[in-house]
């Protein structure tokens, strides 16, 4: 029987929202935000709008920048059968011009303005608008966001050229590039039901098929205030973050968000494996177990297990594979995804050697943690390698706000990321050996091979 | 994601066995310290680690004829044993720390670079002045090496930009250092003996060539102490130092065309290039401002409406120079599709064509003026970019403090200076033009775009060095 995650997101009526920010003043919310413990003496300040957006605010005066992200809760997940690509795609078209701003004038403005990183990016969980600013330049992106949340004018021929812009993505990403092909199979191999199972940039022929028409309705789903977090990184003042994001989205409506029916992936039961031919001089490995979400109790131990496995060239897959003249690398992809995802190995072979020897090799390692707990040396060695990677990953205005957006988005707070940290801190070695039996499990196994068309 | 779009400010370098790096301006210069060795670092006690480099002023450049890939090698066999511990000791070591360590090697440096927590500092400067001191080169280790480098150049071979930038410095600088493959070539790193990195390594790793500098949260006065108990293990050898400066690169007096021949691809890498200018020639910032509006990097810029926005022929659309202590190169890259590859070529030729004699219009110049002075100060608002910055400013020969005065020289910039720089300098048929695609579906195309006769084009075959 298929069952379903039926995700029902919160919303209220246009009306009422109209009235409650009509009568919620800054001085009201700020008195209704919280200070959240980050890490270290840092605090982020948390907001919520009456129209249901949600502001985290960090301040950080090493530098008289800002970093200011907004996150959209929408990734390829949401996407319908047929219609995969579409959250990607429509990403490319918030570039384009709104009602009171042409085409070109965003990304114009924001480059006189000295903007550094104006990007976004889509994942299967979320879709991220970022850039980095100079401190007063606050008042102009909280404009220049807020009217494209809202006002974004969805032309068929924008929309045939962006269309075409992303093909050409695919082509790099995925058609013309072996690592590209491996990773998409490898989900398409795991997943049956689930929409993990495409890949974010979706297929070629779902692409050609779609219209302007299909943005619209995706823009008109998914883009309002009460789907979004915005998050705010540097030299700035809480207080006065608020009061600009309420002055610019305060007034923007709240949308009734379509109800989700997202098919849980029924267990795995039997191994699974697919050789793909490629345009490759050295043969590929991936194999995949699936795991738990980014919120279960079970990850931190995972972490521990992945960095035992491939953290640093002391690892075991490293000894194992690259060490002994296998392999010229052994990989591990970061477990961080909203739903029950995937632990994904990866091995690019040496000239010569065979994709199946490494998966013998990788598999006798994978037995060995059921077998018998890992030494202290070893649990101490992925420890410390893991906290100097969670610090490093702190080290920019930008990367800050990534964690927080990161962690919001999949996880409705950033305080999963951190908690997840400290608990790491505290895994021990048969915790480790009972994830590898659990996860680990031979019925579940997938694997994927690349070699030489 | 949106594109792959560089940064406003951002200097690509050379080569490079790692990502590229962002040149910054710098600000506050940190002190320099008495030493052998010159040391920088910067405290920032935010987060409890420490980013410690050590770099030398030799890069691939310095690889000795028919023994291309040495210097990288080098450097990695440095990783793999000193003459008290092992690979093995070492790796464990470095991850029992918590720490990473990794050698990049550039045209003109080399660069250790580590990354550890700041309680741990002191135990990971010992493992590190071993291996820049006392490095063993066994030969077990040369074997394994030999056996992963011959495969991680096939393995490149499969990734079409990779590829493609290695065939693009071959091709622009056909027989000059600069367009040596960093990793080597396959036959000449398969023939390198112990002997050869002994003696590399002598040459190079001496006092006078190396260089340390980090940030973090540790005490400059306890790196500078550090530093000097390196520099005395590393004496500079009696009489010149062997390591010298690349001849002038040669710039050539026709249009040339390379087509790297690879089955079954649905779209290309394109480049259209030449050798570019150092960062200290007077010419230097205007070019940079007019590339800036021609396809620096910005949505904004002409390249990248004209292919990406306006015909949607491919992802992205950029031009931009390299630096090196010699002059470098400027290019134009794009990767269309296959199918658009042939109109693509035309219509960049004609834009370099017009951007050589009407050169950019006021506007343009205006705009890109604003947009390089405003986002000047994230140039080097994290520690890291600054130590980025001093990084570069040495391996790169340039004057002490020129990166203090990089953005006001945007502001010198006039229109008629900016476009008779532009003038002066590109030479629109003399230019390097490589493809790199499927030659049966696409070379008779792109000889009628390019106008030249289609024989003239040469054809390589991908797997060729």
């Amino acid at each position: 029987m298929k069952k379903s995650i039926v995700r029902r997101l919160f919303a209220l009526s246009l009306i009422a929202f109209a009235l409650l920010s009509s009568c919620a003043s800054t001085s009201d919310l700020e008195k209704n935000s919280q200070k959240v413990p980050f890490f270290g003496t840092m605090e982020v300040s948390r907001f919520t709008l009456p129209n249901g957006l949600k502001l985290l605010v960090l301040e950080d005066a090493s530098s008289p920048t800002f970093a200011y992200q907004t996150w959209f809760r929408v990734g390829s997940r949401d996407e319908d059968v047929s219609y995969t690509g579409l959250a990607h795609l429509f990403e490319h078209l918030m570039f384009k011009g709104t009602k009171g701003s042409p085409e070109g004038i965003f990304d114009r403005t924001l480059e006189r303005a000295g903007a550094e990183g104006e990007n976004a990016f889509t994942s299967r969980d979320y879709t991220a608008y970022v850039q980095e600013l100079p401190k007063d330049k606050l008042e102009l992106i909280a404009k220049l966001e807020s009217d494209r949340m809202v006002n974004l004018v969805v032309n068929d021929k924008s929309f045939k050229m962006e269309r075409e812009v992303v093909q050409n993505e695919r082509r790099m990403r995925n058609e013309n590039s072996p690592d590209g092909l491996m990773y998409q199979e490898i989900f398409g191999v795991v997943f049956k039901q689930h929409s993990y199972r495409w890949p974010v940039i979706g297929y070629e022929e779902d692409l050609n098929r779609m219209s302007s028409l299909d943005a619209e309705k995706f823009y008109s789903s998914h883009y309002s205030p009460n789907h979004a977090t915005i998050v705010v990184v540097g030299d700035v003042k809480a207080a006065d973050v608020l009061k600009t994001v309420t002055k610019y989205y305060g007034k923007l409506a709240a949308k009734t968000l379509p109800e989700k029916n997202i098919p849980v992936e029924p267990e795995q039961s039997a191994p699974r494996r697919k050789i793909l031919k490629l345009n490759t001089q050295v043969q590929k490995l991936m194999v995949a177990y699936p795991v738990p979400s980014v919120v279960h109790e079970d990850i931190p131990a995972l972490e521990v297990l992945r960095t035992v496995l491939t953290g640093g060239k002391s690892s075991r897959l490293y000894k194992a594979l690259v060490d002994s003249g296998v392999a010229t690398s052994a990989d591990t992809y970061d477990l961080d995804d909203k739903d029950p995802s995937i632990l994904i190995f990866m091995a690019n072979l040496q000239s010569g050697k065979k994709a199946s020897a490494a998966e013998d090799i990788l598999l006798k390692e994978l037995e060995k943690f059921k077998r018998e707990p890992i030494s202290q040396l070893e649990l101490d060695r992925a420890k410390n390698v893991l906290q100097a990677q969670f610090f490093e990953s702190l080290s920019s205005a930008s990367e800050k706000a990534n964690f927080l957006g990161h962690y919001e988005t999949v996880s409705e707070s950033f305080r999963t990321g951190a908690d997840i940290f400290n608990r790491i801190g505290s895994v021990t070695a048969t915790q480790i050996q009972a994830a590898a039996i659990k996860y680990l499990n031979p019925s579940s196994r997938n694997v994927v091979m690349g070699v030489q068309k | 994601m949106k594109s792959l779009r560089k940064n406003s400010m951002k200097i690509i370098l050379g080569n490079s066995t790692r990502s590229l790096f962002a040149l910054s301006v710098l600000v506050g210069l940190l002190p320099l310290y008495a030493n052998a060795i010159e040391t920088r670092f910067e405290t920032d006690a935010a987060l409890p680690i420490v980013y410690l480099n050590v770099a030398v002023k030799a890069g691939a450049a310095n690889d000795l004829l028919g023994k291309s890939g040495i210097t990288n090698f080098v450097g990695e066999m440095m990783l793999r044993g000193t003459k008290t511990r092992t690979k093995a000791q070492i790796d464990e070591a470095i991850d029992q720390l918590g720490a990473t360590l990794a050698v990049e090697v550039r045209s003109e440096a080399v660069i250790f670079r580590g990354r550890v927590l700041s309680a741990k500092l002191a135990e990971y400067m010992e493992i590190l002045q071993e291996i820049i001191t006392t490095p063993s080169f066994p030969e077990k280790e040369i074997k394994k090496l030999k056996a992963e480098v011959g495969s991680q150049i096939l393995e490149a071979r499969g990734k079409d930009n990779s590829l493609g930038k290695v065939m693009w410095e071959g091709f622009l600088f056909e027989g000059h250092p600069y367009g040596k493959p960093i990793l080597g070539k396959t036959k000449e790193t398969a023939a390198l003996t112990r002997a050869d990195l002994v003696r590399h390594y002598a040459d190079l790793f001496q006092d006078r060539n190396l260089l340390v500098v980090g940030s973090g949260d540790s005490e400059a006065s306890f790196v500078d102490a550090w530093a000097a108990r390196l520099a005395e293990k590393r004496p500079n050898s009696a009489g010149e130092n062997p390591v010298h400066i690349s001849p002038l690169p040669k710039a050539f007096d026709h249009k040339r065309v390379r087509f790297i021949d690879k089955p079954d691809r649905t779209q290309t890498q394109v480049y259209f290039g030449q050798i570019g200018v150092r960062m200290t020639d007077p010419s230097f910032f205007p070019l940079f401002l007019a590339n800036h509006v021609f396809g620096g990097g910005s949505f904004s810029a002409r390249l990248m409406q004209e292919i990406r926005v306006k015909r949607g022929w491919s992802y992205g659309a950029y031009s931009y120079f390299r630096q090196g202590i010699r002059p470098r190169s400027w290019q134009a890259y794009t990767f269309p599709a296959t199918k658009d590859t042939a109109a693509a070529l035309a219509l960049i030729d004609g834009m370099l064509r017009n951007y050589r004699e009407s050169g950019i219009t006021l506007e343009e110049f205006q705009f890109a003026q604003a947009s390089l002075i405003n986002s000047a100060g994230f140039a080097f608002n994290t520690p890291a970019k600054r130590v980025e910055n001093i990084l570069l400013e040495k391996t790169l020969d340039l004057p002490d403090g020129f990166m203090k005065t990089y953005a006001s020289n945007f502001e010198k910039a006039t229109l008629p200076t900016t476009n008779a720089a532009v003038k002066k300098f590109l030479a629109p048929d003399q230019l390097s033009i490589l493809i790199l695609g499927t030659a049966k579906d696409l070379k008779l195309k792109a000889a009628e775009s390019l106008k030249v006769p289609e024989s003239s084009i040469e054809v390589v075959p991908y797997l060729k060095e």
